[in-house]
């Protein structure tokens, strides 16, 4: 077995074309491939993280942005321990399924599951949504936030180690003990997340302490 | 992932694709795959390029003036792979052209104004239109309405578009606007005409390939044009490869090929395990009754019924793995068949898949096995070093089947799919991973049959040859063996989806997360033991049937070193016939002192006799009389040992659920004795011997 404190399962929803597939290839592999073709079913991919010292699995699972929760992926998301919801900041219509989206989540994934919402595509000039009503849609769904750009690689390695360090956080807070292990991973996802992020007043913040994107 | 199919189709596009005829050298590189080339073939291969290919049209309609079944010979055969006129053999193979080619012209004629009818019907500008129904505005909601359809439309047409412009991205054919923009319509046309299907991401790479060869047709049709006179090209092929035509002609193969694959796509829950259930004629009433399956979408309920069909039968170890590591095959199964294989491998050798696949039936029957024999070729790929796939861990197994290892031959990837689809048409391949099926019936020899040839007499010519009588002579013991095993097969396999059921039932109450599977967790530790026992028991007879075939054949090895492989192989064989030992007992459920039948009796009898039994006396040249009467002997005093494990093994569950598991070993002991051969002794422990 490979020596890792933690694995997570993260999974990434949102409409097709938004940029699923690419910010898992940066991060995951580095790469920005010029053109990416349309995830089918749904893709995997690993990687070994470190956060303070510890190794930190990150299971990611990549959903086609056409298939919808019940159909196939409904086992995926309910062990999820964080949900990254994905949309287009060119293009409206993948903001407006963002409800939609959400009703999935709400009726398929563990209630208590990380929830990232992630406005991709900064790079692009064509923006339609400001970054003020992600932010605020954000907050109104208990949801942390950012804005990323897979091609300039920007905020793409922080969203994951911060998923990764509150995810830890949420383990170790549930445990009451800084010794925690993959035996006792059931804590992880039941964390009192939902009060902390309202209480947050910036909704782009994650946890304060985790500095380790960075890397 | 895509990378391969787009490597693929730069080699290919490099040079141009009107060049294509020139090419033939490069592809046939390229193709090692299958084999066979006929003297037609080889007689080609002195034409020049034009001679050729005008060759090549008159076979084609030879054959379909002759012979028309030989068509889908050459689909599974691999003969079309340099073909210039795929797109028309793929058309009759699906009926979308029909075999007497004097009446394509008219069948093309008739899809042609189909086509145009379906753009005027589907496509109505209400900007254009001036006699608009009076309730009729941009803002109606009505179905009825043009403008709610013009902008519904509008939207079709932006999702198809978004997959369309990433279809093999980097492959400068795909980037092509008028390409494009053909594949827009053909898919936009699909969806409208199938409302109940509508566009689904991967029918873009479905058209892809067909627009691809459909386009390098025309073009070698072009060029043949350019260098001949006019009045050489028949009008048939002039008519039937009319460049003008590209969308209309794709779009009836692609909607022939959609029809076949529709359940791939279709998330209807009910209906579609309906439709499944009639078409594919693979479900059973226990995946119906099942309320998680019922629920599902048709392909998660079809690639189950693979995996528990097909995969189960072929390859029992396999199966039983990829429930125990937790890995449906429809994480990667549901994209192995929407795009038919199309990111598995490079699209020279998806086309020669597909030409078999198309060859086949309406059905589709060959990918179900097709997605089997791609999961038993990566297990067998790295047999000498390791398996990949089964002695891996589930990230490294997942990893392997998201991302299907480059390097597979495709050829004998399809001829063991098309063994197991027609194991009478098609000879299993040489080298295909064998594991829990047995010698196909011809060969006379069955393996569980031969466990109790241990005996080193069969040196002895005579009675070799009493022993080949008495096989072939046998053929109601190889049929029963052949019932048992598919009995055992099917029992184990049933084994193993009860442990699949219960485990996700255990695991939701203590763990909101798991890594794919539980470590430890004894039950499932077992289950692959048996499967490690399963697979000496299997090894061992296997063993002896091929050392038996050899002897039969070398009927007097005129070397030493022969004969001791011989007796080498031997002496696996008993080594293999092990006493399985069941550490896992002690964890859970109590057990019984583990006796082997007859073994307090051997003991005492070897006890009193203090003399190991002439098992082991170099017999090799004694007389067949003392043979004989070692061997009679024998059988009085020994039976068969069951296996300790075997029996006591209905605890395996501790105390989830009782449930029996059998393995060929056990099962010995009921076969019919007097079909059993008193040849020598019977197989007996070493170990045993030994005290």
């Amino acid at each position: 077995m490979e020596d890792y404190k933690f694995l997570f399962k993260i999974v990434l929803v949102g409409n097709a074309g938004v940029g699923k597939t690419c910010l898992v290839r940066r991060f995951t592999q580095g790469l920005f491939p010029p053109g990416q073709g349309a995830t089918i079913g749904v893709d995997f991919m690993i990687k070994t993280v470190e956060v303070d010292g510890d190794k930190i699995k990150l299971q990611i699972w990549d959903t086609a942005g056409q298939e919808r929760f019940r159909s196939i992926t409904q086992s995926y998301y309910r062990s999820a321990h964080a949900l990254i919801l994905v949309y287009d900041i060119s293009c409206q219509p993948t903001f407006d399924c963002l409800p939609d989206w959400l009703r999935e989540i709400q009726e398929y994934a563990n209630c208590k599951v990380l929830k990232i919402l992630v406005g991709n595509k900064t790079d692009r000039d064509d923006r339609e949504i400001p970054t003020q009503i992600g932010e605020e849609f954000a907050k109104q769904h208990d949801m942390y936030f950012l804005e990323t750009s897979a091609k300039e690689a920007e905020n793409v390695e922080r969203l994951f180690y911060e998923i990764a360090a509150e995810l830890i956080d949420q383990a170790r807070r549930k445990d009451g003990t800084s010794a925690v292990n993959k035996n006792s991973m059931d804590a992880i996802g039941l964390g009192s997340l939902g009060t902390k992020a309202s209480q947050n007043s910036c909704c782009s913040g994650f946890n304060s302490n985790s500095n380790q994107c960075t890397s | 992932m895509t990378a391969r199919g787009i490597e693929a189709i730069k080699l290919n596009t490099q040079t141009k694709v009107s060049k294509l005829s020139a090419d033939v050298k490069v592809e046939t590189q390229q193709c090692n795959t299958i084999e066979i080339l006929n003297d037609k073939d080889t007689k080609t291969t002195t034409m020049s390029p034009i001679e050729r290919y005008r060759f090549e049209w008159q076979e084609l309609l030879k054959i379909l003036d002759e012979q028309p079944g030989r068509i889908r010979e050459y689909g599974f055969e691999g003969h079309l792979k340099t073909s210039k006129f795929r797109s028309i053999y793929w058309s009759v193979m699906l009926r979308v052209l029909n075999e007497d080619y004097r009446n394509w012209k008219l069948q093309r004629a008739q899809q042609r104004q189909r086509y145009k009818r379906l753009k005027k019907d589907f496509v109505k500008n209400p900007h254009e239109l001036g006699d608009l129904n009076t309730n009729d505005n941009p803002l109606s909601q009505s179905s009825q309405s043009i403008w709610n359809q013009y902008f519904n439309n509008q939207e079709l047409f932006a999702i198809i578009g978004q997959d369309v412009v990433r279809t093999f991205p980097g492959v400068d054919f795909f980037r092509k606007s008028p390409i494009q923009n053909a594949m827009c319509n053909i898919l936009f046309y699909y969806a409208r005409e199938h409302p109940y299907m509508s566009y689904r991401q991967g029918m873009h790479e479905i058209l892809a390939p067909i627009i691809f060869v459909m386009y390098g047709d025309h073009q070698s049709l072009l060029h043949f044009k350019e260098v001949t006179d006019a009045e050489v090209i028949d009008t048939i092929l002039a008519n039937v490869l009319d460049p003008d035509y590209l969308e209309a002609d794709c779009y009836f193969i692609f909607s022939r090929v959609m029809a076949s694959i529709e359940s791939y796509y279709r998330v209807n829950n009910v209906l579609s395990s309906e439709w499944n259930l009639k078409t594919n004629g693979l479900m059973t009433k226990d995946n119906a009754e099942s309320t998680d399956e019922a629920t599902e979408s048709g392909v998660i309920a079809h690639l189950n019924s693979i995996r528990d069909k097909i995969l189960a039968k072929e390859d029992l170890h396999l199966h039983n793995y990829l429930l125990k590591l937790d890995i449906p095959l429809h994480i990667f199964g549901i994209r192995w068949l929407r795009l038919l294989f199309g990111r598995e491998f490079t699209l020279l050798d998806l086309l020669a898949l597909w030409d078999a696949i198309f060859a086949d039936s309406d059905r589709f029957d060959l990918p179900n096995y097709i997605v089997v024999a791609m999961l038993i070729r990566i297990r067998d790929k790295c047999k000498y070093q390791m398996d990949i796939i089964l002695l891996s861990d589930y990230t490294t197994c997942l990893t392997y089947l998201m991302r299907y290892p480059s390097n597979v031959d495709v050829g004998l990837i399809l001829r063991h799919a098309l063994h197991m689809q027609m194991p009478k048409k098609y000879d299993r391949p040489a080298n295909a991973f064998v594991y829990f099926t047995m010698p196909s019936r011809r060969q006379g020899m069955h393996s569980a049959a031969m466990t109790k040839m241990s005996g080193p007499s069969q040196h002895k010519k005579g009675e070799r040859d009493q022993n080949a009588h008495s096989m072939s002579g046998g053929k109601d013991t190889s049929l029963d063996l052949e019932k048992e095993v598919t009995l055992l097969q099917v029992r184990n396999a049933a084994d193993a989806a009860l442990l699949a059921r219960l485990k996700p039932a255990a695991n939701e109450e203590s763990h909101v997360i798991m890594d794919g599977y539980a470590k430890n967790n004894p039950d499932l530790e077992r289950l692959e033991l048996k499967n490690a026992q399963t697979v000496i028991t299997v090894a061992r007879n296997k063993l002896q049937t091929y050392l038996h075939t050899i002897r039969r054949y070398i009927t007097k090895p005129n070397s030493t070193e022969v004969m001791n492989a011989l007796d080498g192989i031997e002496e696996l064989c008993q080594y293999l016939d092990v006493k399985f030992m069941f550490p896992l007992h002690s964890c859970s459920a109590p057990i019984d002192q583990a006796l082997e039948a007859n073994e307090q009796q051997q003991r005492e009898e070897k006890r009193k006799t203090n003399k190991p039994p002439l098992v082991y006396a170099r017999c090799d040249h004694s007389t067949e009389k003392a043979n004989q009467i070692v061997g009679t002997s024998a059988q009085a005093t020994y039976e068969k040992p069951d296996n300790g494990f075997m029996l006591q093994s209905s605890r395996i569950l501790g105390h989830l659920k009782e449930i029996e598991l059998l393995t060929i070993a056990s099962s010995e002991k009921t076969r019919n004795p007097v079909n059993e051969i008193n040849n020598g002794l019977p197989a007996v422990d070493p170990l045993t011997l030994k005290d």
